[in-house]
């Protein structure tokens, strides 16, 4: 998961090594999906993620298409 | 050693790591947690091993010590995370974003674009952030679910 100035940069990075765009997210976007990852990782009460509160996490964010299929 | 036993250890050798890496930048050794635990090296390269086991950690292929805590890298990495006048590296996009989101902290990550290699800089300022970048992810969730989703 790299950073890229743009999505004109991920594409031609993607094209020079002959591989299919993913996803590509805003700033926004991926803030907000490392935030719900990892609000509460230092936490003594931490725990995993379970499959439904991923999935919810991706749908708030708006990542609904077939890439984020989890299952 | 008993299951319960072996859980309350592990919460604690996990509860040391992440303290250690907050304040020290990296995770500690095998040696290292055993001391500041007061447990022997065995127990201490069981707990990580069973943390690893749980996709709590990632430790190095082949070795004993933490690779991941995530979402901090154990060695430098080219996500470079700054907050409260100390330095953490991040082992990707996300994860050096998680940092700043685990910490509850403004700060800054320190990158280049994979593409240009033009440097790179985002910040976090009151949960809003900011830098002209974007983030790309190359593998289907359901590829990567396996192995990091209960990261």
């Amino acid at each position: 998961m790299l950073f890229f100035r743009s999505e004109d940069h991920v594409r031609r990075w993607c094209e020079a090594r002959g591989r299919e765009v993913g996803a590509v997210l805003s700033l926004d976007q991926a803030w907000r999906l490392a935030d719900g990852w990892y609000r509460n990782k230092l936490r003594a009460d931490w725990r995993r993620h379970t499959l439904e509160e991923t999935e919810e996490l991706l749908r708030s964010i708006g990542l609904v298409d077939a890439f984020w299929a989890l299952r | 050693m008993s299951a319960v036993s072996e859980a309350d250890l592990d919460r604690t050798v996990r509860l040391h790591v992440y303290e250690r890496v907050v304040s020290d930048g990296f995770p500690p050794t095998v040696a290292g947690a055993a001391r500041a635990l007061g447990i022997t090296e065995a127990d201490a390269e069981a707990s990580y091993r069973r943390l690893a086991a749980g996709k709590v950690i990632v430790l190095v292929p082949g070795g004993r010590e933490i690779l991941m805590a995530n979402p901090f890298a154990a060695r430098p990495t080219d996500f470079l995370v700054r907050a409260n006048g100390r330095q953490w590296y991040g082992n990707c996009a996300w994860d050096a974003l998680g940092i700043l989101s685990a910490l509850g902290a403004d700060g800054s990550v320190t990158t280049a674009c994979a593409d240009c290699a033009d440097p790179l800089e985002v910040t976090v300022r009151g949960g809003v952030p900011q830098g002209k970048a974007v983030l790309h992810i190359a593998v289907p969730a359901h590829h990567w679910w396996v192995d990091i989703v209960f990261t």
